[in-house]
C-alpha cells in the first residue's frame, strides 16, 4: 500500500485525506457511505492520475461538522481545501452525495473545475422521477438491497456488514450524521440545483449504474437535460456505486474522459 | 411524596393481525392513519379527560399530560390543547405538561406564550416539561435531527428569559432569532413555572438537570430499577459535587403499574395491557428511534452496541415486572416494592401510568381506585415526614 493517509489542516478543520499517483489532479468527493479507504478503483486511477480522496467534514477521521450547515458550506470547503493542495483547478468526479456536492462546486466555482464526472448523483429534485427510498430509516440488509445491484454479494456484506466491528459501526454512525446534515431535509437535494445547471461548462459525463434503486437513471438524465454538451453511460449490472461494484468499467470510463 | 396520574391516551383499536411484525413493524410514523377512527376519537377523548379529571377526587396530586406525534401509543400531539380542557375542569391538582418537545416546534417562543397561558388560566399550577421528542418524531416532523440537542438548548435558554426578562429584548440565537422578544401573558408562578425534564435514561441529562443554577427534576420513564438506580445515583453525585444536597422532588419515576387484590389477580388482569403498550405501542423501527445526530456520538455507539438489552419486544411482561420497567401486583407487593425502591434511590416523585394500552374504562377505574385508596396513603404516611414537600419543589 503506497497511498498516503494524512491529516490536513482546512482553515481549522482537520480533514482526513487520502492521495496516490502522479499525474493530473483528480478530486474524488466520496458518497454517503463514506468510502474512505484505497479501493480498486482509486488504485487503478492512480495509474494515470494524482488522486485525492479526502473524507468530507464529519465522515471517518475528519473533524469540522460544526462548520457545515448546507451543501454550500462544503462547496466553500472544497474550494479552501484545493487552495490548501494549492490545485488552481483539478479533474473532480464525485459519487452520490459526493455528486451532488461536485455539481454544485461546478455551478459556483467552475474555474475551479477542468472536467467533471457526476456519479449517481443526489441534488436534484424531479418530478418526473420515482422518489429516493430514505436511506435514514433503512436497516443494514435494505441499505444493501437499495444501494447493490447484487445485495448478496461480497462485496455488499463487506461493506454493509450484519455485525459491523467497534470501528465500521463508529464510522457508520458518523457518515449517517454528517450526511443528515446536509441532506436530512430537503432530502438530499437543493432546490435551487436545478436552474442553476446551465452554469456547469466544462465537459462533463455522467455514469450511472443500469440498476441505481437509490437515484434512478431518470435523475442522470435530469441532469444530462440540465448541463449543455454533457454525455450520459450507464454500467451494465450494477447499482448505486459503480466505483465500488464495476470498478474496472468505471475506471476506465473516468480515465478514458479525463484522458481525451 | 408526590403522586401525579400519568395519561397517554392510547389508541387501542389496532387491526387484528397487528402482531404480524413484518405487516406492521412499527406503530408510529408509517402506521397508517387510516387505522385512526375519529368517531371512536371522541370517546376515547372524553373517557381519558374524564379519568384525568377524576384523579382529583381521589386525592393525586396533579395529573400528567405529554406529546407524541404519528402514532397509536398516545393520541396527544398537542399536550396544551389537552392541559387546557384541563385547567377549566379541575381546581387544585398540578398540571404537568411532559412536556413540550421544543425542537419540534419551529419556535420556542410559541411555547413560552402557551404555558404561560395555561399558568394563568390554571392559577399558577403548570408544571413544563421540557423534552427533544422521541427520534422518530423528526421523521414526523421532518426536522434536522442533528439539531436536535442544540435547538433544544437554545430554546430552552430564549424560553426561560422570555418568561424571567423583562421585554422587549432582542435574542440571536443560531437557530432562533427575535428582535422583539416581549411574552404575554407572563406565567404566573415566579421565576416561573417548575421545569421537569423526562428521560429515556441520558446520564447527561441527568447531571444537567442536577446542576445548581437548574435543579430541575428529572423523571425516569419505563426504566428497569438498576438503571433507575445508577442514573438517580449521578445525580446525587452532581448535587454533591457542587455542594448542595439533592431534594427527592429532584428525582421522578414513572411507571406503568396494575394493583389488584393478589398477585395472581394482578398478573391475569394487567399483563395483556402492558404488553400492549411495550409490544404494540412502543414498537419502533430501531433506524427511525435513533435518527443521525439525535444522539451525541459517544451515546449513540454505546446504543447501537447495547440496543438488543432494552429491546422490548423481546422481553415478556413478568420479566419485565421483575426488572422494574413495570409494576404489577397486590396491594401489599406494590406497596413494598415502592417504598423500598424510595428509600433505596431516594427519589419523591412518583407518576404512575394507571390507563395502560387497551385497558377498558372499568379496570382502570378500579385501578385507579385500589391505588388511590390503598397505595398512596401509605407511601404519604411513610414519606411525607421524611421528605416534606417544600414551596420550591412544587
Amino acid at each position: 500500500m503506497a497511498f498516503k493517509d494524512e491529516i490536513i489542516d482546512v482553515h481549522g478543520s482537520k480533514i482526513q485525506l487520502l492521495s496516490d499517483g502522479s499525474g493530473e489532479p483528480l478530486l474524488y468527493l466520496h458518497s454517503a457511505g463514506g468510502e474512505v479507504a484505497w479501493l480498486p478503483f482509486f488504485e487503478m486511477l492512480s495509474r494515470d492520475f494524482k488522486v485525492y480522496l479526502p473524507a468530507h467534514p464529519g465522515f471517518s477521521k475528519s473533524g469540522g461538522l460544526d462548520k457545515i450547515d448546507t451543501v454550500h458550506d462544503l462547496v466553500l470547503h472544497y474550494t479552501d481545501l484545493m487552495d490548501a493542495l494549492g490545485l488552481k483547478n483539478a479533474l473532480v468526479a464525485g459519487l452520490s452525495l459526493g455528486g451532488w456536492i461536485a455539481a454544485e462546486l461546478a455551478v459556483h466555482h467552475p474555474e475551479r473545475i477542468r472536467k467533471l464526472v457526476l456519479m449517481g448523483a443526489v441534488g436534484l429534485y424531479w418530478k418526473g422521477a420515482p422518489p429516493m427510498p430514505d436511506i435514514f430509516a433503512a436497516s443494514g440488509p435494505q441499505t444493501r438491497d437499495i444501494v447493490f445491484f447484487d445485495p448478496k454479494s461480497e462485496l455488499a456484506m463487506a461493506v454493509i456488514p450484519d455485525n459491523p466491528t467497534a470501528e465500521q459501526l463508529e464510522a457508520a454512525l458518523k457518515a449517517r450524521e454528517a450526511t443528515a446534515r446536509v441532506g436530512w431535509n430537503p432530502y438530499l437535494y437543493d432546490p435551487r440545483l436545478l436552474e442553476r445547471l446551465y452554469r456547469i461548462t466544462m465537459p462533463t459525463l455522467l455514469i450511472w449504474g443500469d440498476s441505481d434503486r437509490l437515484v434512478s437513471l431518470e435523475y442522470g438524465k435530469a441532469y444530462q437535460k440540465g448541463i449543455k454538451g454533457s454525455r450520459l453511460m450507464t454500467i451494465e449490472k450494477c447499482g448505486h456505486a459503480p466505483p465500488m461494484e464495476r470498478p474496472e468499467p468505471t475506471a476506465k470510463a473516468v480515465r478514458d474522459f479525463f484522458k481525451q | 411524596m408526590q403522586c401525579h396520574l400519568f395519561h397517554l391516551m392510547p389508541y387501542p383499536y389496532l387491526p387484528p393481525d397487528f402482531d404480524d411484525m413484518k405487516k406492521y413493524p412499527t406503530s408510529w410514523v408509517t402506521f397508517s392513519n387510516k387505522h385512526y377512527d375519529p368517531v371512536k376519537g371522541v370517546d376515547l377523548y372524553n373517557r381519558y379527560l374524564d379519568e384525568l379529571e377524576w384523579a382529583e377526587e381521589l386525592g393525586f396530586d396533579g395529573v400528567c399530560v405529554n406529546e407524541h406525534h404519528q402514532n397509536a401509543y398516545g393520541t396527544m400531539p398537542a399536550p396544551n390543547i389537552m392541559a387546557a380542557a384541563l385547567t377549566r375542569r379541575t381546581k387544585r391538582v398540578k398540571i404537568l405538561v411532559l412536556g413540550n418537545g421544543l425542537p419540534l416546534r419551529d419556535h420556542p417562543l410559541r411555547v413560552a406564550e402557551e404555558i404561560a397561558m395555561l399558568d394563568v388560566m390554571s392559577g399558577g399550577r403548570i408544571v413544563s416539561g421540557f423534552v427533544r421528542g422521541v427520534g422518530v418524531e423528526y421523521f414526523s416532523m421532518g426536522l434536522n435531527p442533528t439539531y436536535s440537542r442544540e435547538r433544544f438548548a437554545e430554546a430552552h435558554d430564549l424560553i426561560i428569559k422570555a418568561w424571567t426578562e423583562p421585554g422587549p429584548f432582542d435574542f440571536e440565537g443560531k437557530h432562533y432569532r427575535v428582535r422583539y422578544v416581549n411574552v404575554w401573558p407572563r406565567p404566573l408562578q415566579k421565576p416561573h413555572p417548575p421545569i421537569w425534564i423526562p428521560s429515556f435514561g441520558s446520564r447527561d441529562t441527568g447531571v444537567w438537570c442536577a446542576h445548581p443554577s437548574r435543579k430541575y427534576a428529572f423523571l425516569s420513564t419505563y426504566l428497569p430499577d438498576k438503571t433507575v438506580k445508577a442514573l438517580f445515583d449521578t445525580c446525587f453525585e452532581t448535587a454533591r459535587q457542587h455542594n448542595y444536597e439533592l431534594s427527592p422532588y429532584q428525582l421522578g419515576r414513572l411507571m406503568p403499574m396494575y394493583v389488584a387484590e393478589t398477585d395472581e389477580q394482578a398478573r391475569r388482569e394487567g399483563n395483556q395491557h402492558i404488553a400492549w403498550l411495550f409490544h404494540r405501542g412502543l414498537r419502533y423501527i430501531y433506524e427511525m428511534l435513533f435518527p443521525p445526530g439525535y444522539l451525541a456520538p459517544a451515546a449513540a455507539l454505546f446504543m447501537a452496541k447495547s440496543y438488543h438489552e432494552v429491546d422490548w419486544t423481546k422481553l415478556s411482561v413478568d420479566q419485565m415486572n421483575e426488572a422494574g420497567y413495570c409494576m404489577v401486583g397486590s396491594v401489599e407487593t406494590v406497596k413494598r416494592r415502592l417504598a423500598k425502591s424510595m428509600k433505596e434511590m431516594g427519589w419523591g416523585i412518583l407518576m404512575p401510568l394507571l390507563q395502560i394500552g387497551d385497558m377498558p374504562a372499568d379496570r382502570t377505574r378500579k385501578n385507579m381506585k385500589l391505588f388511590a385508596t390503598e397505595v398512596l396513603p401509605y407511601l404519604r404516611s411513610e414519606f411525607d415526614n421524611l421528605h416534606p414537600v417544600t414551596a420550591k419543589s412544587a
